[in-house]
């Protein structure tokens, strides 16, 4: 039932284009049904599983396998019956939690974490950290290589991620190339450490994949005394992430920082290494020789 | 109070930490102070503040009641016995050492809403993370303090460098603390304005030296102010001068 809902029941509600397989539970006395013009059993229910022509062959064998399928009752009217099953598809996709194509926790899924991580650490008093990440330089993906490369990478990229992630944290596909990480009970440094990982995790995973795709990420920390609402948090670290994207690429942004400093940029050249290592080492000889000019 | 100019903020900072910041932080706020300045003393260490430690003083309210509580840093401002006011922070409380950049931003709006000081000194934490980067850039003046360590003279340039090339800032004064005598101190200097000429492409400006003496361990185990103690030492001569220094620069 579930692979023949993902294949779409509308195209299978003209069911003379459905190919109807028949799984007899019991083969025995059949007559047609009026109605419906399917075989039914007198007495005992019969199973139908109801395909549409997308489903490949060896899948087809693997579903009837299941043995599972619709149950339809002697004076069901199968018509009714399908357009039912399509009203709880629709239901059942409304209530889904996870991403269609990546496999992470969707949208839906994350604005209800998020209220459940402010009240918890309202509750406990113990910080909690959100990322906003961006993908860099994805739109080539997709002009060059078309979009169904595109969306693999998508697929490839977050089976990756979904492995090295910590068991306590939510990663969610906040739509197109935009994903939001939930990480409870995390300070914020912590946090940016965590972001710095998952930054250099993407740009490896990317240029495995042969592509020049990074990421920007914004950061925030929800504490004990913050007094915004989830939508003003969310804001507000999505303006970390607009901080970083406005001011280049590859970059990592949270409060704090006055402006997006890019990554490694401070740090101290082995030029300027070497020459505060020569200018500390011979402390005595400079002052002698000083003493030698006087 | 009669003084309705505003006053000139000197921040006090050493990439690397144990070179003796809060040292130098109170004995040139006391030097200050006798010479008839009015001087505000900061605890800007939030991690690990440590300057009503080293005055032996036990503060009832600190710069943790004004970021979580409703008070303004006025509040908090306490005398101390070295002639100068002190705004305590409380010491070894971690949502301290990770303040967001809003609430840095609340305490250094405060600080300049602070009226009738000569001078505010601003005693940061060590390192270079965002607080000690916002409380320089708060500073009119920053101070670096270094010794004749490696490790403390790279950290301090990796502080000069990040000031930079953040905040663009060009404008730094060096204390070479726990120094053998004048010449090792200019020497010291000498080479890190040399390497911040040579690769930031801007020179340092050296305030002078403080010198070893015995006299300093004992009067930090007593938690007394050396150069009140000492007002006859080397040392108190060198934080006279420093002192005189500076104000030339504040004039400027």
């Amino acid at each position: 039932m579930k692979h023949a809902k993902k294949n779409k029941l509308s195209s299978s509600i003209n069911f003379r284009q459905a190919a109807i397989s028949k799984i007899l539970q019991n083969p025995s006395p059949a007559e047609k049904s009026e109605d419906t013009g399917l075989t039914t059993s007198q007495d005992h229910p019969e199973i139908f599983c109801i395909m549409t022509e997308d489903i490949p062959l060896e899948k087809r064998a693997e579903i009837l396998s299941l043995k599972k399928g619709i149950t339809f009752k002697r004076k069901d009217d199968l018509l009714t019956r399908l357009i039912q099953l399509e009203k709880e598809y629709a239901r059942l996709q409304d209530l889904s939690l996870t991403d269609e194509l990546t496999g992470l926790y969707n949208k839906r899924f994350f604005n209800k974490q998020l209220q459940i991580e402010i009240s918890r650490t309202k509750r406990t008093g113990q910080p909690f950290c959100l990322l906003f990440i961006d993908l860099d330089n994805f739109k080539s993906v997709n002009d060059t290589f078309g979009h169904a490369r595109g969306d693999q990478f998508l697929v490839d990229l977050c089976r990756l991620l979904g492995q090295k992630i910590r068991p306590t944290d939510f990663a969610c596909r906040y739509g197109g190339d935009e994903f939001t990480v939930i990480m409870p009970a995390t300070s914020l440094t912590d946090g940016i450490n965590i972001a710095q990982r998952w930054h250099t995790l993407i740009k490896q995973v990317a240029s495995a994949m042969g592509s020049n795709v990074s990421s920007c990420i914004g950061v925030g920390e929800y504490d004990v005394y913050s007094n915004l609402s989830a939508e003003e948090f969310i804001v507000q670290v999505d303006r970390e992430l607009y901080n970083a994207k406005k001011t280049g690429k590859n970059k990592i942004s949270y409060p704090g920082l006055a402006r997006a400093v890019k990554i490694d940029d401070t740090s101290i050249t082995p030029d300027e290494k070497n020459a505060l290592y020569e200018a500390s080492v011979p402390a005595k000889p400079t002052r002698k020789n000083l003493n030698a000019k006087e | 109070m009669k003084n309705r100019t505003k006053p000139f903020i000197v921040s006090i900072t050493s990439g690397k930490g144990g070179v003796g910041k809060t040292f130098v932080t109170t004995n040139l706020a006391a030097v200050l102070a006798r010479q008839g300045k009015k001087v505000l003393v900061a605890d800007c260490d939030l991690g690990l503040a440590n300057v009503d430690i080293m005055l032996g003083i036990n503060p009832e309210r600190t710069l943790k009641d004004v970021v979580f509580g409703d008070m303004h840093l006025r509040d908090v401002i306490m005398s101390t016995k070295g002639g100068f006011d002190l705004i305590p922070a409380s010491s070894g409380i971690r949502e301290m050492a990770q303040l967001l950049f809003e609430k840095i931003q609340l305490i250094k709006d405060m600080l300049l809403e602070i009226e009738g000081y000569d001078l505010i000194l601003l005693d940061t934490g060590a390192g270079i993370a965002e607080v000690v980067l916002q409380f320089n850039l708060l500073a009119n003046q920053n101070i670096v303090v270094i010794n004749r360590e490696l490790t403390s003279l790279t950290d301090a340039y990796a502080m000069v460098k990040v000031m930079y090339q953040v905040f663009s800032r060009q404008s730094f004064s060096i204390i070479a603390n726990n120094i053998a005598d004048e010449k090792e101190g200019a020497a010291i200097f000498k080479n890190i304005d040399a390497i911040s000429r040579r690769f930031l492409g801007f020179p340092l400006n050296y305030l002078g030296p403080v010198f070893q003496e015995d006299a300093v361990p004992k009067s930090l185990l007593k938690q007394e102010i050396a150069v009140l103690t000492h007002p006859r030492s080397p040392l108190a001569a060198n934080f006279s001068q420093i002192g005189r220094s500076l104000l030339d620069l504040k004039k400027a």
